[in-house]
């Protein structure tokens, strides 16, 4: 497992998490449901990821969590956005915005490149 | 405080570790059991779906394994982890832990001790108020490397005129005679300051009152003084009638209107003042005093200002420089010159008459910290090596089993700073002792006693700052190379080890450089303690038994030629009758003291031309039968007698050395030569050359005079030859002066013995420097004791299986011997050879103090340089014959 890598899940991840609790305080499991439901069934969260990144975010003070009872009144533990952790899902999604913008244009210039010049 | 939440959330990590710890299980089991519910609802049996919840998880301890490594806190429970582990494994050996703790801990006190001491002098503001504001105000000149004060009646021109400060004192010090009834008279110094001293400095008086704005104005006027908390504490006993009371000083009657508070002790940090008296009664304590202190080119003073809040120092110097140019415009011929300086007072810190002396001294200590830490850690460093050499094979199955080189040297380093940071707190209490010995040292041997030694936090800091250090020092390069575990080699445990120093070139660097220095330390100790033997009267040229010496001053009570006469006639004829003493003398001169008096001689007939054509020589002026009293050989002539009066013939009484300076090759009686200048004197007996001024000295030219041709006002010392215990006599003594003058006191009161054995120029510090160099050479020897008998064990066990198989091809036991034995001879023979250059060198720069004494150290080094060699073949010869024990049939089996 190389560092790298993981680096850079790790920054979309938390990304995603921040972003899935922008609307309302949710437990880990209705986390990875989001998730999963936003992107069509196409990023799966794997749990062995999602806890680290939960107490990581938590421990950088961008989410808090608070115990509380599930819709089927089961105790589960609620975490929210805190005021720090929303000013850091806008700038990292301006970050991806640019980010990707700047991707798909080196993508299309590629493209541009390979056919012949005027 | 949107950090709040954080820091509770990462508080509660640290010290509610269990809580975090039970909520992590309980909502990973709320995500499992709703997985469950999901995948039950989409028709699974309930065992498929824990099954399925299960599997969709994932490893739940590695989970929350991940997730414990992540908390910020991950590096203080590992820290906390090595050290507990580290304290643990110092434990289970503890010969090494405390050779290396006592070592350190020695380095470490050492070094606290001299800088709570240095703290005090330079770093401590001092007791008064507002002390940041002190400034002193002083002339560097070109005729001289210290700092010049300013005379009484420019300072008044400077406080009148100069604005830049809100108030400027002046004082300086002086020995007086302090007598009251009572008490014994007492000999002791005085701070002597402008009047408004007291109100400068801020400070109230701790009983009766201190100097009043209208005294100390008037020349002679106010006969008055005060005491200090502490002398009033030790010479009255606290008695509080002693305000009011009238008192002698120098035969002078002074009242004393009140005490300074305990916390004050003078003007310089660090020294203590015992008696404060206004600076115009400078009559009473010197010999033209009054007219002296009115001079504008005299008789400097210390003078300190106080800068006005928002003066800079230059500001304040340029100031101070416009009235001094004002004065020299004025009076010309007094003018004596210098550009006025205005420094910080902490900066001119032990005296105002030195300057920058604080960075110089700074440098000095920081120099000696370094080096008495860097033998003590380099010792320890050694220790931690032979130590971590002895756990290879903990250090490979640990890197076996996956432990990083980082993690293998944080363990070693773990130990090294526990050690360091134990060894610290041992040493801030042997350097606590250490310094309380120190100020009792000093204070002894300097007439201004040292206040003490401060213990604050710039000392607990200072010693965390030397733990850290050591730390380093003595963990680092062991754990590096240690560290460096080669798991294919080591685990095979095959590879036949080379030789001790190719395998540990660091290790028998040490172990040379150990040897080495044990030598040098040891020679040194031998040529103290031949120096020491080497002292006898005839190298003397006195006897120093049964010899009882008391100083006193008449000058300072102002007996005038006639009055200071009978004074010593009486004084010697009732000591001559006091029972026991077989000869009683006086005399100006007293060896190996403090001051020494000097004066020039010239033979008559010698052109001179200016100081280079003069001899400097050791000078006294005596009463009758002072070469006899004293036990100086007589070579020729005769002592002096009762006849050597004024009127009589000047004459003096030489040493052989002066002869030989001054006739060579010919009959110095009868020959004449100036003494300080005419009329010249007539030589008429010649004693066998001596030590005056320093136990070290050279040979040296030696004069005296008889005391009734020429009276001076420099201290008399009475000398008894007794028959008994000489210290016996000091009551008797004591009496006797008192009877004669109730107001003069007696000092240096002692035996000669003592005198020699505990003089700063005397014996002490040969004594002191054999004491420490045996004992330090002693330590050395065990050490070195230890680092062989490590490196020779060592490399013999890694020959282990060598030897076996040697033997099974029937080598003898001697060829085994001498195998494992030249690895160690040959690091001894290698130090040897390095420690004897180095204590040559050594002996040729020893300083003044063996002058004269150093001759024949080779006995000296030939003996240190056997008993080195001696014991450290011993320390190789038991690993040496624990390898001839070897048994061939069993290393072969092991195989």
């Amino acid at each position: 497992m190389t560092k790298e890598k993981t680096d850079l899940l790790q920054g979309t991840l938390d990304m995603l998490i921040l972003k899935a609790l922008q609307l309302e305080p949710m437990h880990g499991f209705g986390i990875s449901v989001r998730i999963r439901q936003i992107s069509d069934e196409v990023l799966q969260v794997e749990q062995g990821s999602l806890y680290p990144a939960l107490y990581r975010l938590e421990d950088q003070g961008w989410i808090k969590s608070e115990w509380g009872t599930s819709d089927n009144n089961r105790k589960a533990k609620f975490y929210s956005l805190t005021a720090s952790g929303r000013r850091q899902l806008e700038s990292e999604t301006a970050n991806w915005a640019k980010l990707s913008a700047a991707i798909n244009l080196v993508l299309k210039g590629a493209r541009g490149a390979a056919s012949p010049k005027l | 405080m949107s950090w709040m939440p954080q820091f509770k959330y990462r508080l509660r990590t640290l010290f509610r570790r269990s809580v975090v710890e039970r909520d992590m299980a309980a909502e990973m089991r709320a995500h499992l059991e709703m997985q469950e519910q999901v995948n039950r609802a989409a028709g699974m049996s309930p065992d498929e779906a824990r099954f399925a919840a299960q599997r969709q998880f994932g490893h739940l301890d590695g989970i929350k394994e991940t997730v414990r490594d992540q908390c910020g806190w991950v590096w203080l429970e590992q820290l906390w982890k090595d050290f507990r582990f580290a304290a643990r494994s110092l434990r289970k050996s503890p010969g090494f832990t405390a050779v290396a703790l006592l070592t350190l801990a020695l380095g470490i006190g050492v070094n606290t001790a001299v800088f709570s001491i240095i703290n005090n002098l330079f770093f401590q503001p001092l007791p008064v108020r507002d002390p940041g504001s002190l400034v002193v105000v002083a002339a560097r000149t070109p005729v001289s490397s210290l700092l010049r004060g300013y005379e009484y009646p420019n300072y008044l021109d400077l406080r009148a005129q100069v604005d830049a400060f809100s108030d400027l004192m002046a004082y300086s010090t002086a020995p007086i005679d302090l007598a009251a009834s009572g008490v014994e008279p007492d000999r002791t110094y005085a701070a002597v300051v402008t009047g408004n001293f007291f109100s400068f400095f801020g400070v109230p008086a701790a009983r009766g009152r201190l100097f009043l704005p209208g005294e100390g104005q008037e020349i002679g006027a106010d006969p008055i003084l005060v005491l200090s908390n502490a002398y009033w504490q030790q010479h009255f006993g606290g008695d509080p009638s002693v305000v009011g009371r009238s008192v002698n000083v120098n035969g002078h009657p002074y009242i004393v209107v009140g005490i300074a508070p305990a916390t004050f002790t003078g003007t310089q940090a660090g020294l203590s003042a015992n008696v404060f008296l206004p600076v115009t009664m400078t009559g009473d304590l010197m010999t033209n005093g009054a007219q002296l202190l009115q001079a504008r080119a005299g008789m400097p003073l210390k003078v300190m200002g106080r800068l006005k809040p928002g003066v800079s120092l230059d500001q304040a110097q340029a100031e101070v420089a416009t009235v001094v140019e004002r004065i020299a415009r004025t009076y010309p011929k007094e003018s004596v010159g210098g550009t006025p300086l205005v420094i910080r007072e902490q900066r001119t810190r032990p005296d105002p008459g030195f300057t920058e002396f604080m960075p110089l001294i700074s440098k000095v200590f920081m120099g000696l910290v370094g080096l008495v830490l860097l033998i003590a850690c380099a010792n320890v460093a050694n220790l931690m090596f032979l130590r971590a050499t002895v756990r290879r094979r903990e250090m490979t199955l640990r890197s076996a089993l996956g432990a990083s080189r980082w993690q293998l040297c944080r363990q070693l380093l773990a130990e090294s700073f526990l050690l360091a940071a134990t060894a610290s707190a041992v040493g801030l209490v042997l350097g606590y002792w250490g310094a309380s010995w120190l100020v009792r040292f000093v204070s002894s041997a300097t007439p201004l006693a040292l206040v003490g030694a401060s213990w604050d936090w710039r000392v607990f800091l200072f010693a965390a700052a030397m733990a850290l250090l050591a730390g380093l020092l003595t963990g680092l390069m062991p754990a590096l190379k240690v560290s460096r575990v080669d798991l294919q080699t080591s685990l095979k445990q095959g590879g036949v080890a080379l030789s001790a120093a190719s395998r540990h070139p660091f290790r028998s660097i040490l172990v040379v450089s150990q040897v080495a220095v044990s030598l040098v330390v040891l020679v040194c100790g031998g040529v103290f303690l031949r120096s020491l033997q080497h002292v006898s009267p005839q190298f003397l040229g006195f006897r120093t038994d049964h010899l009882l010496m008391a100083t006193f001053d008449l000058g300072l009570h102002g007996y005038n030629p006639d009055r200071a006469g009978r004074f010593q006639q009486q004084l010697l004829e009732k000591a001559r009758a006091l029972p026991g003493v077989e000869a009683a003398t006086l005399g100006t001169f007293v060896p190996f003291a403090l001051y020494s008096s000097l004066n020039v001689a010239v033979p008559e007939g010698k052109t001179v031309r200016g100081i280079q054509d003069m001899t400097v020589t050791p000078y006294g002026l005596v009463a009758p039968d002072f070469v006899q009293a004293m036990g100086m050989t007589l070579l020729r002539g005769r002592d002096f007698s009762t006849q050597d009066k004024t009127g009589a013939p000047m004459v003096a009484i030489i040493n052989e050395e002066m002869a030989a300076q001054f006739w060579p090759g010919q009959d110095p009686l009868g020959k004449r030569c100036y003494v300080g200048g005419p009329p010249a004197l007539e030589v008429v007996g010649v004693v066998r050359t001596g030590r005056y001024m320093m136990v070290g000295e050279a040979a040296s030219p030696f004069i005296l005079q008889p005391l009734a041709q020429s009276y001076d006002k420099t201290p008399l010392t009475l000398y008894l030859r007794t028959q008994g215990d000489p210290a016996a006599l000091i009551p008797d003594v004591r009496n006797l002066v008192q009877a004669l003058d109730p107001a003069l006191p007696l000092y240096n009161v002692e035996t000669m013995d003592r005198h020699l054995n505990d003089g700063l120029l005397a014996l002490l510090p040969l004594r002191t420097g054999a004491a420490l160099a045996v004992l330090q050479g002693l330590f050395a020897l065990v050490l070195v004791v230890m680092g062989l008998y490590g490196v020779v064990s060592f490399v013999a066990s890694q020959r282990t299986r060598e030897i076996g198989i040697r033997l099974a091809l029937d080598a003898q036991k001697g060829d085994v011997l001498r195998l494992v034995l030249g690895d160690g001879l040959k690091l001894t023979l290698a130090g040897v050879a390095i420690g004897a250059v180095l204590s040559l060198a050594l002996i040729r720069v020893l300083p003044r103090i063996l002058y004269g004494l150093a001759a024949g150290s080779s006995p000296v080094m030939l003996a240190a340089g056997l008993l080195l060699t001696g014991i450290a073949l011993l320390a190789c010869w038991i690993p040496a014959r624990r390898a001839t024990r070897v048994n061939p049939v069993e290393i072969l089996k092991a195989e």
